[in-house]
């Protein structure tokens, strides 16, 4: 199936979106559904941890003309404007007058977080186009992702926005896969510059809600909180929200509750989110997606149907609001695997609410174990969020 | 300030802290910084220079611009990035910044805030990250020092554990182990190393001969019966190394001695290049010994020099610049501290401040609990200072019962505040073993207002201002005035030409006719001191007295009036005027151990009998020093002078001085006599005073005499004696001369006296 938007300009996205099949065919199909017979400047592929990824990605390159800059990720759900797979493969391509792209890969992401955010961050460098941005995919299990972030934003400066999502493995926790080129890649952050000439709108947002008392961060190995308010930081967790009793033993249990109740950081420019993804049962210890400041004071959040897909619509639409005027022609969405967990049966509602706060461009994206998205201040990181960059 | 930024400091602190070397300190602080306010750029300047900045990318950064910035909000291009707007500010030092600044908007009050706890906890983390590497360099410097000492030794025998024993020695010496588990170490270790007995002699005092056998020495080894032939070995070569001072028995050593079986060896221990004692040892049946041992033996007895040297070095340092009482630091350190902290660049409002502490009471405490107590009180009062302060904040003691607070980067406000906390706490009262007792303190404030000032000055001035809240009566604070220093320039002045005022010739006696008042006949006369000030022109008795009784130069104007009074007196006698001589002893006069002797010259030299001269002491005097003047006054009394009391003025503790001391006068003050002829207290009081004396069979004159409304209601309550301007006023010898040859009575004589009379 093919979705696609005309422009001013004869810049143009193009997604296509298949579910199930083999790897080569969904493959396959979704890049030609995406490229309709045009040259694209630059694709993505991203697509569910189950296929055969040599063979996807092997059909998908036989369709492209040498050399296409190509990147992507497998995921934890697939997503556009048909709705949410999680059995599938999304591809976006974007091309036509005035975008260019390039790829760079950081391999040894996990001993040189912030070696392997500035390698991948190179990509962005070398372009000429007004309007630049960096889009980053990481192992999504890796720890520190604020310092591959950081490692990036050495690079691009203030200057160049940057956003991305840690890449996900269906939920089953056994590691994820990123893509460069023909490249099946672990433990390497992927970096892709895109430039246009015409202007780039990003914007964030979540939908959560702080409940109750704020709790202090007492102990804390970067990501792994060691105790909440001097008490094993699981056993607080866990009493708190009343936890179903499972979840006390079954890390799978625990990692499934833990995306729907996450915690908040209080910042400047509201809540940063945290999800408790792993649980050590043996050390008692929280280990989250992303950093937590030591110190901190960290609040449970809540969260429902209507704010998570009323947060998506809003992103979208402050994101197509920054394209000063311009009509969007389709965007690429980053969506936190927690959020998906949240919307439950109600997940064909979300994408229906993307689709038209984006005035049914096309759009493609993915649920991800960690968001990434910097346009203001220098901080990159999130989770439990929707993150959306429109092109016009 | 909104709830957030209290933890974000903390998150700071926490996260900054976690980093062990400063430029990964840096990094992180200048991420957080701009991280937590969501500003894109963030830059650190230390020590004048860019040391960090993020935000620019690969971008030029505008490094000039950037170390240029003052503290404060700054607005403008910061290079590619364009319009920003900024906030600079200061860590602990002037020279370092933290800079974070927001693409196309201004950063607001309260991140501000935020930032400027978050540049002033980043400056406190590089301080002590400073510390650490210096005291790691430091550590290092010592190590590489005992690595290459210990080289020198590889080649010896057995070297393995030659290089333990050194090291662990060497370690004990640099940790500051205490030095007699050192210098044991030493010993023993050189006795492990040699496989025989060492022993250790230390000369702890006086010249070590052969035959002083005990006592100003140590010795470290084993016990036994070798034990005594090991110290004079030692001692003969203490004895023997003393003129050849500089390691001899090193040089002797190299040229590899001759040692016969059963011999001592012996090489000498030094400090500042004296020999201090030696380590010996015995060279076994076999006659084994061989240049590396001797040269083993050298090695630790270097090694204890080291140790003696050290230790020496660390108690003569702690002792230059430590009070050892209490702990806190001397003067010398105290003065040091205040010339770093005037030295530091201040922002306007702030300012150096120094508090100048002193106990009131001190002396009381020592005096009646003894010493020691004193000593514990001044412990406390160094503990309850010490708790007072707020960090940054230093005491010092100088001795007595003085001490000093300095503040830096105080308000006057905020010293004052101190001020008043301090002399709260020092209120309490202290127990001090079974007793409590309650002092209080006085304190002066010297700010150095952004004058540039020296140490030394703004200590004085603290003083000076302290000297001030004292005369006010203690128990409270004044802040020095420029008037505070002229006042005491010319007291010291004052002082200083109060010393030579006696062999200048600049002091003058004057005499004052008493009378007897039943038929005012003059028969003595009351001699009084001025002063002729070359430049301050006449200054009475009242005037100068004070400062001399506080010098002590009153010791020396008191026999200087004695002496002259008498001359004088004698040359009246002998023209046939039965004169006596009546004299004011001050308090200062009557503590001076040489005063009875000096009288009893004075009367031997001219032939006087003593009964002609009267001593008076003031009243007050007597209130509060009877128990120490008691004795005082009976070995006066014995002289045969008659003594009196000054300005009797009734009282309880006036009588008991009555009844306790051998006084045969009663001088009744101005005061009362002054209120005689008007209605009211003082007249009754005035003969009161003269009844009390009347019943004790003393007599009484009456001061200061002015009307002849006085003069009658005295007589009436038989006053046998009298002075005062109704007579005559004070004259100088020659005057009084004329007086007498004219008339032995007065009032009507008198046209001066006259005058007075009618001018009443």
């Amino acid at each position: 199936m093919t979705h696609e938007a005309a422009s001013a300009a004869t810049r143009w996205v193009g997604v296509g979106h298949i579910d199930g099949l083999d790897g080569a065919t969904a493959g396959r199909r979704a890049v030609q559904d995406a490229l309709a017979g045009r040259v694209p400047a630059v694709v993505i592929l991203l697509c569910s941890f189950g296929y055969d990824l040599e063979a996807l990605l092997g059909a998908v390159v036989a369709e492209l003309p040498e050399g296409t800059p190509l990147v992507g990720c497998t995921t934890a759900g697939e997503l556009s404007g048909q709705g949410p797979t999680t059995s599938g493969v999304v591809a976006i391509a974007i091309g036509g007058e005035g975008i260019e792209a390039a790829v760079s890969v950081g391999e040894g992401a996990s001993k040189d977080q912030r070696g392997a955010g500035a390698a991948a961050a190179t990509s962005v460098l070398g372009l000429g186009q007004p309007n630049r941005a960096l889009l980053l995919f990481t192992p999504g299990l890796v720890a520190h992702l604020e310092e591959i972030v950081r490692g990036a934003y050495a690079l691009t400066g203030a200057t160049v926005p940057i956003l991305g999502g840690a890449a996900g493995d269906g939920l089953t926790r056994t590691g994820s896969y990123q893509l460069a080129g023909g490249r099946v890649l672990t433990d390497a952050v992927v970096g892709v510059g895109i430039g246009s000439s015409g202007p780039i709108g990003l914007s964030m947002r979540h939908g959560w809600r702080k409940v109750g008392e704020p709790m202090a961060v007492t102990t804390v190995d970067r990501s792994r909180i060691h105790l909440l308010d001097d008490r094993p930081a699981l056993d607080v967790y866990l009493e708190r929200l009343e936890a179903p009793p499972e979840t006390y033993e079954d890390a799978g249990a625990f990692n499934r509750f833990a995306l729907v109740h996450p915690l908040g950081l209080e910042r400047v420019n509201g809540e940063d989110i945290r999800v408790p993804g792993e649980a050590d049962y043996a050390s008692r210890s929280l280990i989250c997606t992303a950093e937590v400041p030591p110190g901190a004071l960290v609040w449970l959040m809540e969260g429902d149907e209507i704010s998570v897909i009323e947060s998506a619509a809003l992103a979208c639409e402050e994101a197509r609001g920054r394209l000063g005027g311009a009509e969007p022609i389709g965007a690429i969405v980053f969506d936190c695997v927690g959020r998906r967990l949240v919307l439950g049966a109600k997940l064909d509602k979300e994408a229906d609410a993307i689709a038209s706060s984006l005035g049914n461009v096309p759009f493609g994206g993915f649920f991800t174990y960690g968001e990434i998205a910097r346009a203001r201040g220098s901080s990159g990181v999130h989770n439990e969020t929707f993150v959306a960059m429109v092109l016009a | 300030m909104r709830p957030w930024s209290a933890h974000h400091l903390v998150e700071f602190l926490a996260s900054v802290t976690e980093v062990d070397d400063e430029d990964r300190a840096i990094r992180r602080a200048v991420e957080l910084c701009s991280e937590s306010i969501g500003a894109e750029v963030g830059a650190a300047v230390v020590g004048g220079s860019l040391r960090c900045a993020v935000g620019f990318g690969t971008a030029p950064v505008p490094s000039a611009l950037l170390e240029e910035l003052p503290a404060g909000i700054w607005r403008g291009e910061l290079g590619e990035l364009g319009p920003c707007g900024a906030a600079v500010c200061h860590m602990l030092r002037r020279e370092d910044r933290l800079i974070v600044a927001r693409r196309g908007e201004d950063l607001g009050p309260e991140e501000r805030n935020l930032l400027e706890g978050m540049a002033r906890v980043l400056g406190l983390v590089l301080r002590t990250l400073r510390t650490l590497s210096s005291e790691r360099e430091l550590r290092s410097a010592q190590q590489q020092l005992a690595d290459e000492r210990l080289r020198s030794v590889q080649s010896l025998q057995s070297r393995h554990r030659l290089l333990e024993t050194l090291l662990a020695l060497q370690r004990a010496i640099s940790h500051r182990a205490p030095l007699s588990e050192i210098l044991a170490a030493a010993a023993s270790g050189a006795s492990k190393l040699l496989e025989r007995p060492v022993w250790l002699y230390l000369d702890t005092g006086g010249e070590p001969t052969r035959q002083k056998a005990a006592g100003g020495f140590q010795l470290y080894g084993p016990a036994g019966s070798s034990r005594m032939a090991a110290l004079d070995a030692a001692r003969a070569a203490v004895l023997g190394g003393r003129p050849r001072a500089g390691a001899p028995s090193a040089l002797r050593a190299a040229k590899g001695p001759a040692v016969v079986a059963g011999q001592h060896v012996t090489s000498t221990v030094h400090v500042g290049g004296t020999v201090t004692g030696a380590l010996v040892t015995e060279v076994g049946p076999d006659g084994r010994w061989d240049h590396h041992d001797q040269r083993l033996l050298v090695t630790f007895a270097e090694h204890v020099s080291m140790a003696l040297t050290d230790a020496r070095t660390v108690a003569a340092v702690d002792e230059a610049f430590h009070d050892p009482l209490t702990d806190l630091p001397n003067r010398a350190l105290f003065l040091g501290r205040v010339e770093q902290a005037l030295a530091e660049p201040r922002s306007g409002a702030e300012d150096v401040g120094v508090l100048f502490v002193d106990l009131d009471r001190f002396k009381a405490v020592n005096d009646t609990l003894g010493h020691s107590a004193g000593d514990e009180l001044l412990r406390k009062v160094a503990a309850r200072l010490s708790a007072c302060l707020r960090h940054g904040a230093v005491a010092g003691r100088f001795g007595g019962d003085e001490f000093a607070v300095l503040l830096e980067r105080v308000t006057e406000g905020d010293a004052k505040a101190l001020a008043e906390r301090l002399i709260d706490r020092l209120r309490e009262p202290f127990a001090l073993g079974t007793s409590t007792v309650v002092v209080g303190a006085s304190i002066g404030i010297a700010l150095c207002r952004g004058i540039a000032c020296d140490a030394q000055e703004l200590l004085r001035n603290a003083d000076l201002a302290m000297y001030q809240a004292k005369k006010a009566g203690g128990q409270g604070w004044a802040v020095f005035e420029q008037h505070m220093y002229l006042e005491a320039k010319e007291r010291l002045e004052l002082e200083a030409d109060l010393e030579s005022a006696v062999a200048r010739g600049q002091l003058r006696l004057e005499y004052e006719p008493i009378v007897r008042l039943a038929d005012e006949v003059v028969v003595a006369v009351r001699a009084t001191v001025h002063w002729d000030h070359p430049r301050r022109g006449r200054m009475c008795a009242e005037v100068f007295t004070p400062l001399a009784e506080e010098t002590g130069a009153i010791i020396e104007i008191g026999r200087w009036a004695l002496a002259e009074a008498l001359d004088q007196l004698l040359a009246w006698r002998a023209g046939g005027h039965s004169l006596t001589l009546s004299l004011e002893l001050s308090p200062r006069q009557l503590h001076d151990p040489g005063l009875a002797e000096q009288i009893a010259g004075a009367f031997d030299a001219r032939g006087l009998p003593p009964d002609v001269l009267t001593l008076s002491i003031d009243e007050a005097a007597l209130r509060s020093e009877r128990g120490a003047l008691v004795e005082r006054v009976r070995v006066l009394k014995a002289l045969g002078v008659l003594l009196a009391v000054d300005n009797f003025g009734g009282g309880i503790s006036s009588l008991a001085c009555l009844q306790e001391l051998p006084v045969d006068a009663l001088r009744i003050g101005r005061s009362l006599v002054g209120g005689l002829g008007r209605s009211g207290g003082a007249g009754t009081l005035a003969r009161g005073a003269v009844e009390l004396g009347t019943a004790l069979g003393l007599r009484s004159t009456a001061e200061g005499i002015e009307t002849a409304e006085q003069l009658a209601e005295l007589r009436a309550a038989s006053c046998g004696y009298g002075e005062g301007p109704y007579f005559s006023s004070p004259l100088d010898a020659a005057g009084l001369g004329a007086l007498l040859d004219a008339t032995p009575t007065l009032c009507r004589a008198l046209p001066g006296a006259a005058t007075v009379t009618t001018g009443a």
